[in-house]
């Protein structure tokens, strides 16, 4: 490494991006990522050749450190310097225009040599007005592309300071729906801020009092009016518009744990529908998933886990929509116990569907199993009772069902058996002494008689009517 | 009273009766002095209504002695007064010459208000664009050489003139402005009205260099955007618009401002998703000669590709012929500038999806042929950018996406194509392998309904499914792909199914074949044979027609057929081999 070419300050120490300090700058500050840097530069190739400067527009050039916006050796050069500094940087072509250069004025694979002034930079400033309403300060760059939108639900770890006093109001992790923050107690100025996230980015912003909790001020996190506050914000989650093909397992993973999320606030909220939306896709994300030898035991085990509770939610959502589901509860639930045959919520869930769908004697083995499982589990036991119950009730049902059956045969036989009786010669006659319509029979009359409610609720209660005879079974 | 209304029906009078010199003098007499003063309001009006579009020509004089008034108007009036008059008339104007008498004395006006300027401009801009947008965008249905012949339209001949008036009515202020320190806010004024004249209606102009090299439109497009370039010296900052602008597209959200205050930059009525689209055109589709110094080499190719490709997506939403081939002039070069091997990792942004979606839409739906075929061949480009996992992924998504036996079996033969690229490396890449190889098989043999799928519309992609299978049973000859491991698959869930479907295809399309070539015979029964192909039922179709038809269906089931067969066989010998 020679003087002349400067010292390597690439990361990867490739001597990608060499840089030799012309003049040196003021202090030890250096711009961070997403600030926007304002600089002069000239720039030549190897060969002398100047195919660019800002001068020549007379205008210093600006640009956001670090979002990709400009050639890699900028991003990693520029961050180093300081303001007044000019250097030299010279950018090996994987680190500016590689392989195929920027025709025309930049050939193929070219090495290229920037001399740059820095001029000076601003903090990168996110409020919509651009009056340094929210300043952004990036500690930890994010990772991969995309931002969340506008009401996609994000999960961040936050810290508020008031500006002022130093003093910490809020520390949690919390999750919600970008743009409804209010709810939770998040300013304006962090759901702005967050639509320009990464995920895993970690940033400190700077929010005045229009974009914060204003003039009110807020008394449960005990923000008085008028309060800069300063937050640290890192985005953990965020709910992207990805579709499923483009997403690898991870990905995928994460997205199907957001819906769940959200599918578990719209039940809480009521909003049923919205909620079996949400864990169907969950359901979908991650259905297939299990079959792919191609994915590691530890992914599949994790969507195991996140596809049984989706179909133990599912399950519970539809015995409690209005009217409930019970087809599509037992569904559910079923394929929940396919992920984990013992599991005490999806025996339940199914016991109920089932008794919903009178499968009282199916629901009693599901309802068993969890008291096996749970002895102390009250609410099953009280469903075994509820079910036995209900099988009660049903065998009286089909009980009264077969006593009208045989009274019906009775009757048809009787009636039979009259006409063939007609049929034959009397020889007795009509009335023939004590063998005739007397005490102790029974008349046709009293035989046809209509069971009563009562009867035929008991059917296996013989009653003696007001006469003391039997009463008609 | 009487006396105000005197002068503006003297003057009027004069004019019709063609007495202009007696007109022109009335300004100058001493006792009309005041009252033409008090009253160049009134004038204004009348003055530009005698002007018809034919009047430069059949009463050049008139025209001339017209022109002269406004003049000694712009000398006379309280120049904050006559502005305003003509500004309405401008907006107003009931033809082009109107519109363009206007322009002269506006222009003089706004010099002389030199001081005050910002606002003024402002609105004289505005009622320009207000002007332009009343002339209706002619659209015919022409292809290739015949859209020469839309130059002829009357509205574009209009749309050519107004434009053509616009470049000599601002350029003083731009000099203006070079020659004293910069007023950023003036600047930012006249540059967002001139990308707003990239928008409506120079969007639906095609302006390519290939079909009409030396067309009039071009040539002011050329100047606009050359005029951007002055006084904007970085040209690729508006790409930061591009982002927000696309951004509150999605969302459909604005974020309500109570400031007046804003940048020029942000009047969406003039930066917009069109006419930014406009103005990248230009800048980067090699269309056009942009100036060397408007584009700084210091941006990332990712950031500008990226970034660009928003508004290539928003014009491929249109229809019409201009903004399509725009669109796909502007993604051509783009890909030109995206590297090779690109990362699958990019395909986080929706960007890319996007313009699958698009193309596809395009290449299925568009009216225009030549344009069809260039979104298929963008296609191509665009998905071969990508190194093999990204290129897999876009072609899963094709076949997701496209709901065209034709544009499947494209996404089939890109896909042999990659895998055929990827046998000539040491190694064949990890996704053309085991599951992720069976995945996209399940993909490519599908057939929707099992043996009953209808076989004449999935032709097309049954054809190339067969075709892509034999050749990597022929191929993968040390079975590198994992492909002998789901032969069973292939023959139990694809061709068995296939061939099920064959016979009854075959003898449904014989049955109806014979029911026409009977009626034929006995042509005065008139028996009503109707035939669904591809869910459309033909009916109404003369007879040679309908045989021609179920020829053709049958013969692409001999077709499929006999490669069916010959892929039964291939597999075979393979699975002797073993």
């Amino acid at each position: 490494m020679t003087v002349e070419e400067g010292i390597d300050i690439s990361e990867a120490g490739d001597r990608g991006v060499l840089k030799k300090i012309i003049k040196e700058g003021e202090g030890t500050d250096t711009p961070n990522r997403g600030c926007q840097v304002t600089v002069h530069y000239t720039g030549k190739l190897l060969d002398g050749t100047k195919f660019d400067s800002s001068k020549d527009r007379n205008e210093p050039f600006e640009f956001k450190l670090g979002k990709g916006t400009v050639i890699k050796a900028w991003d990693i050069g520029v961050a180093t310097m300081k303001k007044g500094e000019v250097c030299v940087l010279t950018c090996a072509p994987e680190y500016a225009y590689g392989q195929h250069g920027s025709p025309p004025k930049i050939p193929p694979n070219a090495t290229l040599q920037f001399e740059i002034e820095m001029i000076d930079w601003k903090v990168e400033d996110l409020s919509p007005d651009k009056k340094k309403g929210i300043l952004r300060h990036i500690l930890e760059k994010g990772a991969g592309y995309g931002n969340p939108a506008d009401g996609a639900l994000v999960t961040v770890e936050l810290e508020g300071r008031l500006k002022a006093d130093g003093k910490v109001f809020d520390t949690r992790t919390v999750t919600f729906t970008l743009g409804e923050g209010s709810e939770n107690n998040i300013c304006e100025g962090i759901e702005i801020a967050l639509e320009s996230f990464s995920k895993d980015e970690k940033s400190r912003l700077t929010i005045a009092p229009k974009y914060g909790f204003k003039s009110e001020g807020n008394n449960e996190l005990g923000v008085p009016p008028d309060a800069t506050l300063e937050y640290i914000v890192k985005l953990v989650s965020f709910e992207t518009t990805k579709e499923t093909w483009s997403m690898d397992a991870n990905e995928k993973l994460e997205q199907a744990k957001i819906y769940k999320e959200r599918g578990t606030n719209h039940f809480k909220n009521n909003k049923f529908h919205l909620s079996i939306k949400m864990y169907k896709k969950v359901d979908s994300l991650l259905e297939y998933m299990l079959d792919d030898s191609s994915e590691t035991e530890e992914i599949k085990t994790q969507a195991k886990e996140l596809l049984l509770s989706a179909h133990l939610n599912l399950s519970l959502v539809y015995l409690k929509v209005n009217p409930p589901h019970y087809f599509e509860a037992r569904e559910h639930a079923t394929k929940a116990l396919k992920y984990d045959p013992n599991n005490v919520k999806g025996l339940f869930r199914r016991g109920q569907a089932l008794l919903g769908l009178g499968e009282a004697e199916q629901a009693i083995q599901d309802f068993r199993k969890v008291v096996d499982a749970e002895p102390q589990n009250k609410a099953a036991a009280n469903q075994i009772i509820v079910c036995q119950a209900t099988i009660q009730k049903q065998k009286r049902k089909e009980k009264q069902l077969y006593a009208n059956m045989f009274d019906k045969f009775a009757k048809h036989d009787s009636e039979i058996e009259k006409i063939r009786a007609k049929a034959q010669v009397d020889v007795i006659g009509e009335k023939v002494g004590e063998w005739g319509v007397g005490e102790g029979e029974w008349t046709d009359q009293q035989r046809d008689r209509k069971p009563t409610e009562f009867e035929k609720e008991n059917p296996n209660i013989l009653m003696l009517d007001k006469d003391g005879q039997f009463k008609n079974m | 009273m009487d006396h105000h209304n005197d002068i503006v029906d003297l003057i009027s009078s004069l004019l019709d009766s063609g007495k202009y010199k007696e007109a022109l003098s009335i300004p100058y007499e001493e006792k009309f002095e005041q009252s033409f003063k008090d009253n160049c309001w009134d004038l204004i009006s009348i003055i530009t209504s005698k002007i018809q579009d034919d009047t430069i020509i059949i009463k050049p004089s008139l025209h001339g002695a017209c022109e002269e008034l406004l003049k000694i108007i712009v000398e006379k009036a309280t120049p904050e007064e006559a502005l305003l008059e003509f500004i309405e008339q401008l907006e107003v104007a009931k033809n082009d010459s109107q519109f363009s008498i206007i322009l002269i004395p506006l222009q003089l006006l706004l010099k002389k208000l030199h001081l005050k300027r910002g606002r003024s401009l402002e609105w004289c801009l505005n009622s320009i664009t207000t002007y332009l947008e009343t002339i209706p965008i002619p659209n015919y249905k022409l292809e290739g050489v015949e859209r020469l012949l839309i130059d002829c339209d009357n509205n574009m001949r209009r749309i050519v003139k107004v434009y053509s008036m616009i470049p000599p009515f601002y350029k003083p202020f731009i000099e203006e402005l070079n020659k004293e320190d910069n007023i950023v806010k003036t600047k930012e004024i006249i540059c967002s009205f001139l990308i707003s004249l990239l928008g409506k209606p120079m969007i639906y102009i095609d302006l390519d260099p290939d079909s009409n090299a030396q067309s009039e439109a071009r040539q002011l497009c050329a100047t606009i955007i050359e005029d951007i370039c002055v006084l904007e010296k970085n040209v690729i900052k508006f790409l930061t618009y591009v982002e927000v602008c696309s951004r509150e597209r999605e969302t459909s959200k604005l974020r309500k401002d109570s400031e007046e205050d804003i940048s020029p930059y942000d009047h969406r009525e003039k930066i917009n998703m069109t006419s930014l689209s406009g103005l990248f055109y230009t800048i980067f589709s090699d269309h056009f000669q942009i100036m060397d110094t408007a584009i700084p080499q210091v941006y990332s190719n990712e950031y500008i590709v990226h970034t660009t490709l928003l508004t290539v997506n928003y014009l491929l939403n249109y229809t019409e012929y201009g903004p399509l081939t725009k669109a796909l002039s502007l993604c051509k070069s783009l890909l030109n500038r995206f590297p090779t091997n690109a990362s699958y990792v990019f395909l986080s942004l929706p960007v890319h999806i996007d313009l699958v979606k698009g193309l596809v839409k395009v290449a299925i739906y568009s009216d225009y042929e030549g344009i069809r075929k260039t979104a298929v061949n963008l296609i191509g480009i665009h998905i071969n950018k990508f190194e093999y996992k990204g290129r897999c992924m876009l072609i899963k998504c094709l076949l997701e996406i496209a709901n065209h036996s034709g544009m499947i079996g494209y996404a089939i033969t890109l896909y042999k194509n990659s895998i055929n690229e990827s046998f000539k490396n040491p190694v064949l890449d990890e996704c053309f392998t085991g599951a992720q190889l069976m995945d996209m098989i399940k993909k490519i043999c599908y057939l929707p309904h099992g043996a009953e799928s209808d076989l004449v519309e999935l032709a097309d992609q049954i054809i190339t499914a067969l075709n892509f299978l034999r050749y990597l049973v022929l191929k993968d000859t040390t079975n590198q792909t994992g492909i002998r491991e789901n032969l069973t698959y292939i023959e139990t869930e694809y061709l068995e199914k296939l061939r099920t479907g064959l016979n009854m295809s075959k003898a449904h399309y014989e049955v109806k074949l014979k029911d026409i070539e009977e009626s034929k015979s006995k042509s005065d029964e008139h028996i009503n044979v109707s035939i669904n192909i591809g869910g459309n039922v033909l009916d109404k179709i003369p007879m040679e027609n309908k045989k021609e038809i179920i020829h053709s269906a049958l013969n692409a089931f001999h077709l499929i057929e006999g490669l069916s067969a010959r892929l039964s066989e291939c597999i075979n010998l393979t699975k002797i081999k073993c």
